[in-house]
């Protein structure tokens, strides 16, 4: 893998620099989900063990030797090891199956997940088709494009308190949505 | 339970719409909470799903949120102060809820039970409920008075081993003694004073009194909580008696003739272990004694 980050930033980066970690957190941080992803799969799992990861980077930045090796090996063996114990806290033991290897990492998108991500929209498509027009509003700006709610009222003509409901209520019928779960499945098993 | 109390609040943390201090108390419920955890995975991965995006902006600003909780060059050890912990933080503990719980279902569960359950009921008369008027008609008729048995052994130089119970009569049964030994017969249950006569029949039919002795009138025992000693020891070998013996304790209120004993003893069958009338009461069993 390439190296993202500059010697000056790494040597920032060792030393705390907010900015610095900063730098290296936008460069790396898809690739350590990904890690962490392989260990956990659930969403507050995986919330809670990304967080633990980059705490600890952050706490250990200084034990990083630009001598020894880049950056990206180091921060992804500080993942890994990181979400191997938080497994053992758990009493589970890490399965080896589990190992990310180089290749695991660069290649994201493969056959599979492009048919994956494709019956994805296909499943977000006919969701959609089931709303009101309101509700495809507040479901194409709220949930999937994340707007705020002034802004998201700001487009449909809603107000901000009915897009704030709307979203709630389409986030959950979306959880309930039988096409959307067996997809949601299919990602959190992958 | 818990996932009732909180459903909101979990949409509403997926949402986004929580306090950091509220949604960080939430963390700390679902870190030891398996089915809220589930269905916050549930709203969290479908939002993912919805927009992948959005989970790496939420993603960063917890961090930086935690981040900032650090000071200013210090890297602190200790990820508790950062809102994270390998270990799942203990929920808070909430006393109200056993305190409401526990007698509402006690309260239930007794109302369901005396709802549902049928009265009991006699299923036959061998089942009596204590305290009951057929317990009380059963006792009533109930041979009260009880023989007890004791003997001693004759030792050597004319001394004696130590007593024991030899048996309790009707509930023994049967007792053991030896020609060789005293015989102390005791009682006890009696309801009202009675004169206590005992007599023996062996396998011949032949009846023997053997308390009171000869030329004695029959010792009159007072109702008392502690077995009564019935007049002297008896010493068995010179009686005669040998092997299997019916023995029999009249009760009565009256002293009983030699004829209106062997009445009450020919109108009793082996069978019958207590028979009773007005003022005639009689305890029987068996006394096996062994050469």
């Amino acid at each position: 893998m390439q190296e993202s980050v500059d010697l000056d930033t790494t040597s920032r980066f060792r030393l705390g620099d907010r900015e610095a970690f900063l730098v290296v957190y936008a460069a790396y941080a898809p690739t350590l989900r990904m890690v962490v992803s392989r260990y956990f799969p659930r969403p507050f799992d995986r919330e809670e063990a990304v967080q633990e990861v980059w705490l600890l980077i952050h706490r250990m930045a200084a034990s990083f030797d630009p001598d020894r090796g880049t950056l990206s090996p180091w921060l992804r063996t500080v993942a890994t090891n990181r979400c191997k114990e938080l497994l053992r806290a758990r009493g589970r033991r890490p399965d080896p199956r589990k190992e990310v290897s180089e290749s695991d990492i660069v290649t994201s998108t493969t056959p599979e997940s492009v048919a994956r991500d494709g019956r994805v929209q296909e499943a977000i498509a006919r969701f959609s088709k089931g709303l009101s027009a309101d509700e495809a509003q507040v479901f194409q700006h709220s949930l999937l494009e994340e707007r705020t709610h002034d802004e998201v009222a700001a487009v449909t003509g809603l107000g901000a308190r009915r897009c704030k409901y709307l979203r709630m209520k389409l986030l959950l019928r979306a959880a309930a949505d039988p096409a959307l779960r067996q997809a949601l499945g299919e990602v959190t098993e992958s | 339970m818990s996932l009732l109390f909180r459903k909101r609040s979990i949409a509403r943390a997926v949402a986004g719409e929580l306090s950091h201090q509220s949604a960080e108390s939430l963390r700390g419920h679902l870190r030891g909470c398996a089915p809220c955890r589930a269905h916050y995975d549930e709203l969290m991965g479908t939002l993912v799903l919805l927009n992948p995006a959005g989970a790496a902006d939420r993603e960063k600003a917890r961090l930086m949120r935690a981040l900032d909780q650090v000071p200013v060059g210090g890297r602190q050890d200790d990820a508790a102060t950062l809102g994270t912990s390998a270990r799942p933080a203990v929920p808070p503990r909430r006393f109200w809820i056993p305190l409401v719980l526990v007698p509402t279902g006690a309260f239930a569960a007794w109302m369901f039970a005396s709802l549902r359950a049928p009265a009991p009921t006699l299923p036959d008369d061998d089942i009596v409920w204590r305290g009951s008027t057929g317990d009380v008609q059963a006792q009533a008729q109930a041979p009260a008075e009880t023989l007890l048995v004791y003997a001693s052994r004759r030792a050597s130089q004319g001394a004696r081993d130590p007593v024991r119970l030899a048996g309790e009569i009707p509930a023994s049964g049967e007792c053991r003694v030896s020609v060789e030994d005293y015989v102390q017969f005791s009682a006890k249950g009696l309801r009202t004073p009675a004169h206590v006569t005992i007599a023996a029949r062996d396998t011949s039919g032949r009846v023997q009194i053997l308390i009171p002795r000869p030329g004695a009138n029959a010792p009159l025992l007072q109702p008392a909580a502690v077995p009564k000693a019935i007049g002297p020891s008896l010493d068995l070998k010179p009686t005669g008696l040998v092997g299997v013996v019916r023995l029999y304790a009249v009760f009565s209120a009256k002293e009983l003739d030699d004829v209106a004993l062997q009445a009450a003893i020919a109108a009793t069958t082996v069978v019958d272990a207590g028979a009773r009338n007005s003022s005639v009461h009689m305890t029987t069993g068996t006394l096996l004694i062994t050469p």
